[in-house]
C-alpha cells in the first residue's frame, strides 16, 4: 500500500513510469494512437508550464495558445526560411516565446482574478490575428508549409515511432525540472503567492519578480512544446492557435487537478483521448465534450487525480488509525 | 485614397451601429457581473442564439422582423434563465476559474448544439431593412444602420426604465449592492439572479437579431463578438451601466476608423488592443469609479 | 547601534479627504515590548501598514535602524528585518503549516531559478537546516504536533500563533503583531503573554504590538502609545498612560463597556 502511495503520490521518482512510457510503441501498434501519444506528449509539455502558472501560482491565463503558435512559428521561420536545423530552432524558439512572455508579463501581471485572464485572452487573439495577417512572415492564412523533420546524427526523425522517443525524454526531462521547481523553495514561493498575495509580499517574496518567472518559464515551455509541434506535422496553421485552443489547455489541467503535479498529465490523456473517442459520436462529440467539462466542474473541483488522492489518503487515515 | 467629409460621416454611422450592438452585448456582461459576480463567457453565444432564432423565427412565421427581434430576445432569455438555474446557482461559492471554465463550457455546448440544429454553413437574412441606401443630406447611408441605432436606443431606454421606475428593477439594483441586505428585506435574491441573467441573455440575443440583416448568421459568430463585447464593458469601466454603453460606441467607432484608415485586416486586434491598453493603464475604465476586488 | 529600532516622525496618511494618520510621531526603542493601543479605526492598523511599506506616507518619515525606508515596498522591508502579523489572518491557506513558516525562513532567498530546478546536496543540506529552524519556531508556539495540517483547518487561536510563527521566520529585528489575541480563549491569551515575552527574551525582537485587550498590554509592556484620529494622544510608561484623562476620554467615549472595565480592574 504504501508503495503504491510512493508511486500515486510521486513521492520518489520512479523508473516505472519511465519504463512504462518507453515501452508503450511495443504495445500500441497502431500508427494512429501513436500519432495521438505524441500530441499528447507535446501537450504535457505545455501544460506543465501552465499548471506552474495558473495551478500553483495562482495566475489565470487563456492565451497560451498564443505562445504554443509563437513558438511553433519561430520554429518554423528559423528552419524554413533561415535555414537552420532542429537542434538550433528549437531552443530559439522557447527562448524568444520566453523573451516574449517577459514583454506582454511585465505589464499585465499587475492585474488580479478575472482581469488578468480577459487581458490574456486578449494577448492570444492579437497574436492569432498577427499570425493570420503578418503574411509576409507566416504566409497568413494559408499555413506554413515543408518545415523539416529533425535529423538526428544523420537519422531523419520523420516518422511517429521515431517522433514518439524524441519527444519522451524531453517530456521526462522536463517533468523532473518542474517538479524539482514545485518542490523547492521557489516552489513554495509561487503557491504562497497563489494563497495570499498580500501576506507573501511581507514575508519577503518579490511578488512581481515571482509572478514573472513563473509566467517566462510557462511561455518557455508553451514556445517549444510549439517547436516540436511544427517539426511533427510539418505544416502550421495559423487557426489552430485560436481562443478555443487555450481554453482547451485550461480544461486540461482543470479536468486532470489544478495545482496537482500529475494534474495536467491526467488532464492531458483524458481529454486528448475522450474527444478522440467520441468522434463516434460525430456532431455531439463537442456537446459531450462540452458537458463533461461542466460535470467535472461541478461535481469534482479538484479534478480527477485530485479527487481520487483525497479519495486514497482518506483510505489511507482510517487504515492507519484501524492498525493503531 | 481620398476620404472626403461625407466618408467619415458615413464611417461614424457605421461605427455608431456596430458600437450600438457592442453596447448591448456589454451590458449584458455588466448586469451579469454586477448582480451575480460572474463573467459569463457565455454571453456571445447569446447573441448568436439571438440571431438564429430571429432568423428562424422570420422565415417561419411570415417575416415579420419585429416579431422575430423580439421573441428571439424572449428566447436568448430563456437560455440565459436555465444556464442561471443550472450553473451559476450551483457554483456560486466555487474560485473564479472554476466559474469561468464552467461558463466556457456551456458555450461549448450551445454552440455544438446550434451546429446540430442549424448546421455549420452561414445563413444570411433577407433584406428587412431594404438594401437601397438612404440619402441624408450629403451621406449615403444603409438604413439598415439607422434602425440598429435606433432599436438599440429604445432597448437601453427601456431597460433604464425597468431598473430606475419598477420595483422589480430596484429590488435587483438592491441585490446587487448587497444580497444578504436585500435578502434580510424580503428581496427574492434567487429571483433577482434570474432576471438579472435572462436580461442579460435577453439584451445579447437582440444585439444578435440587430447584425443579423447585415453580416451572416452562424453558429461560430458568438465567440468574437463576445470577446468585443467583454472589451466594451472594460473600455466602460466594467460593472457600470453607462461604462458599457459608451465602451461599445467607442470601440464600434475605434474599429470603423482603424478599418478605413489603417488595414482591416486587423480590424479584429483593435478591440483586443484597447482591451488590454485599457487594463493595463487604466483599470477602472473610463467610467468606473473604484478599483474592484475581482 | 542606535537605542531606537524605529522612529517614526511626523507621518501623515490621507486616504481622499480622509486623513487615517497625522503628523504621528514614535520612537520603539531597541529590545522593548511597545504596544499600541487606541479605539477602533484610530487609525492603528494603517499606522502598521505605513511602517511595513504597503502605504507611502503623504508626508513624514520612517528611520529603521537609523536608516531612512520611508517608501520601501513590503518585501523589501521584511528583508531589512521587519516582521509582522495581521489583523484578519492571511494565512497561506492551503499550504501546510511547516510550509507556512518556511515561506518566512527562506525570506532572503534571491530564487535562482537553476539552484531551484535541480536538487543538489546543497539544496538539501539547505532545506534540512530550513525544516530544523522550522520545527523550533513551531515547538515555541506549540504548533510542532500539527505541522502537516493545512492551515486553514487550524482552530482561529491557533491561526493566529501560526502566523506568529512565520513572521518570527524572517527572523527580523522588529516584530508587529497586529491584535494577535483576537479570537483567543484566556487560556491561550494568557500563554500568547509568555510567548511574547519569550520572542523578546529569548529571540532578542523588539515587539510593537496592537491590541485591544488591556489585561494582556498592562502585562506585557514597557511603553504603550495610545492613538486617536491619527494621531498620538499618550505614550510612556503604562502606569501614567492609563491614567491619562484623554485616553480615558477616548476609550470611554468610544470603545464601550467591556474594554473599560477590565481596564478599570488592572488599574
Amino acid at each position: 500500500m504504501k508503495k503504491i502511495a510512493d508511486l500515486l503520490t510521486l513521492k520518489k521518482p520512479s523508473i516505472i513510469w519511465i519504463i512504462i512510457l518507453v515501452t508503450i510503441p511495443f504495445v500500441v501498434k497502431s500508427v494512429y494512437y501513436l500519432h495521438l501519444m505524441n500530441y499528447v506528449l507535446i501537450l504535457i509539455i505545455l501544460t506543465l508550464g501552465l499548471n506552474l502558472l495558473t495551478g500553483f501560482t495562482g495566475q489565470i491565463s487563456i492565451g497560451h495558445a498564443g505562445f504554443y503558435g509563437i513558438g511553433a512559428y519561430v520554429s518554423a521561420y528559423l528552419s524554413v526560411t533561415m535555414g537552420l536545423s532542429f537542434w538550433i530552432a528549437f531552443p530559439i524558439s522557447g527562448i524568444i516565446t520566453a523573451f516574449i512572455g517577459y514583454l506582454i508579463g511585465k505589464p499585465i501581471l499587475k492585474l488580479k482574478g478575472a482581469y488578468l485572464s480577459i487581458a490574456s485572452i486578449g494577448i492570444g487573439e492579437i497574436t492569432r490575428l498577427v499570425l493570420i495577417n503578418w503574411t509576409k512572415v507566416t504566409h497568413g492564412a494559408e499555413g506554413f508549409k515543408g518545415i523539416p523533420s529533425p535529423v538526428f546524427f544523420g537519422i531523419a526523425i520523420d516518422n511517429d515511432l521515431k517522433y514518439y522517443y524524441l519527444l519522451v525524454p524531453i517530456v521526462i526531462i522536463i517533468y523532473f525540472l518542474i517538479n524539482s521547481l514545485i518542490d523547492s523553495e521557489a516552489g513554495r514561493a509561487f503557491r504562497a503567492i497563489r494563497d495570499e498575495e498580500i501576506a507573501a509580499e511581507f514575508m519577503g517574496i518579490n511578488v512581481a519578480k515571482m509572478k514573472l518567472m513563473s509566467f517566462i518559464i510557462s511561455s518557455f515551455l508553451a514556445g517549444i512544446a510549439g517547436s516540436l509541434l511544427a517539426h511533427m506535422d510539418g505544416y502550421l496553421s495559423p487557426f489552430s492557435f485560436s481562443f478555443t485552443q487555450s481554453v482547451s489547455f485550461l480544461m486540461m489541467i482543470l479536468a486532470g487537478g489544478l495545482g496537482y503535479k500529475w494534474g495536467p498529465i491526467i488532464g492531458v490523456f483524458l481529454l486528448t483521448f475522450a474527444k478522440e473517442w467520441f468522434r463516434f459520436f460525430n456532431e455531439y462529440q463537442l456537446i459531450i465534450y462540452g458537458l463533461m467539462l461542466v460535470l467535472i466542474i461541478m461535481f469534482m473541483p479538484k479534478g480527477i487525480y485530485g479527487s481520487f488522492k483525497e479519495i486514497f489518503l482518506k483510505l489511507m487515515r482510517r487504515r492507519n488509525e484501524d492498525a493503531r | 485614397m481620398q476620404i472626403g467629409f461625407s466618408d467619415i460621416l458615413q464611417i461614424i454611422v457605421g461605427g455608431l451601429a456596430m458600437g450600438c450592438v457592442y453596447s448591448l452585448v456589454a451590458l449584458g456582461y455588466t448586469i451579469t457581473y454586477n448582480s451575480l459576480r460572474v463573467i459569463n463567457f457565455a454571453q456571445g453565444d447569446m447573441f448568436m442564439l439571438g440571431a438564429v432564432f430571429g432568423l428562424t423565427i422570420y422565415l417561419n412565421f411570415g417575416g415579420y422582423y419585429f416579431i422575430s427581434l423580439i421573441f428571439a430576445g424572449l428566447g436568448a432569455a430563456l437560455v440565459g434563465m436555465i444556464i442561471e438555474r443550472i450553473i451559476f446557482r450551483t457554483l456560486r461559492n466555487s474560485p473564479p476559474l472554476n466559474l469561468i471554465i464552467a461558463t466556457i463550457g456551456v458555450s461549448i455546448v450551445i454552440r455544438a448544439l446550434a451546429q446540430i440544429i442549424w448546421g455549420s454553413q452561414a445563413m444570411s437574412f433577407p433584406p428587412v431593412f431594404g438594401s437601397s441606401p438612404v440619402k441624408i443630406g450629403p451621406i449615403v447611408i444603409m438604413p439598415s444602420y439607422l434602425w440598429i441605432i435606433g432599436i438599440a436606443f429604445v432597448s437601453i431606454l427601456l431597460l433604464t426604465f425597468f431598473f430606475k421606475k419598477t420595483l422589480t428593477g430596484k429590488a435587483m439594483l438592491a441585490t446587487a449592492q448587497h444580497r444578504d441586505a436585500a435578502s434580510i428585506m424580503g428581496i427574492n435574491i434567487f429571483k433577482s439572479d434570474s432576471l438579472a441573467a435572462s436580461i442579460s441573455a435577453g439584451l445579447g440575443g437582440i444585439g444578435g437579431v440587430l447584425v443579423g440583416p447585415i453580416f451572416f448568421v452562424e453558429t461560430e459568430m458568438g465567440a468574437i463578438a463576445g470577446l468585443k463585447g467583454f472589451a466594451a464593458a472594460v473600455l466602460g469601466g466594467f460593472g457600470s451601466v453607462p461604462g458599457a454603453i459608451v465602451g461599445g460606441v467607442i470601440l464600434g467607432l475605434a474599429e470603423n476608423f482603424s478599418a478605413s484608415f489603417i488595414s482591416s485586416a486587423y480590424r479584429d486586434a483593435v478591440a483586443f488592443l484597447i482591451l488590454i491598453g485599457v487594463l493595463v493603464f487604466k483599470p477602472n475604465g473610463i467610467l468606473g469609479k473604484k478599483i474592484m476586488r475581482v | 547601534m542606535p537605542d531606537n529600532v524605529l522612529e517614526i516622525k511626523g507621518i501623515t496618511k490621507k486616504f481622499g479627504g480622509l486623513t487615517a494618520l497625522s503628523k504621528l510621531d514614535l520612537e520603539v526603542e531597541q529590545g522593548s515590548i511597545h504596544a499600541i493601543i487606541g479605539p477602533n479605526g484610530s487609525g492603528k492598523t494603517t499606522f502598521f501598514n505605513v511602517i511595513t511599506g504597503l502605504y507611502v506616507p503623504d508626508e513624514g518619515s520612517v528611520i529603521f535602524c537609523g536608516k531612512d525606508v520611508t517608501g520601501t515596498v513590503p518585501y523589501k522591508m521584511a528583508r531589512l528585518g521587519m516582521g509582522r502579523t495581521f489583523q484578519t489572518i492571511f494565512l497561506f491557506k492551503q499550504m501546510t503549516v511547516l510550509e507556512n513558516v518556511l515561506i518566512g525562513l527562506q525570506s532572503e532567498s534571491e530564487y535562482k531559478l537553476i539552484n531551484n530546478m535541480i536538487m543538489t546536496p546543497k539544496r538539501q543540506l539547505y532545506e534540512k537546516e530550513l525544516h530544523e529552524k522550522a520545527y523550533e519556531l513551531l515547538a515555541f508556539v506549540g504548533l510542532y504536533d500539527q505541522r502537516n495540517d493545512i492551515a486553514c483547518n487550524l482552530p482561529y487561536g491557533k491561526q493566529r500563533l501560526l502566523e506568529v510563527a512565520r513572521a518570527m521566520g524572517i527572523n527580523p529585528k522588529i516584530i508587529l503583531l497586529d491584535e494577535p489575541a483576537a479570537g483567543m480563549n484566556p487560556q491561550e491569551t494568557s500563554e500568547l503573554i509568555e510567548r511574547v515575552k519569550n520572542i523578546r527574551n529569548k529571540y532578542n525582537m523588539t515587539v510593537l504590538i496592537i491590541e485591544h485587550d488591556m489585561k494582556l498590554v498592562m502585562q506585557l509592556a514597557d511603553t504603550i502609545t495610545c492613538l486617536d484620529h491619527g494621531s498620538v494622544i499618550a505614550c510612556g510608561n503604562p502606569k501614567i498612560v492609563t491614567k491619562d484623562s484623554k485616553v480615558v476620554e477616548a476609550y470611554l467615549g468610544i470603545v464601550g463597556e467591556k474594554d473599560t472595565i477590565e481596564y478599570n480592574k488592572v488599574d
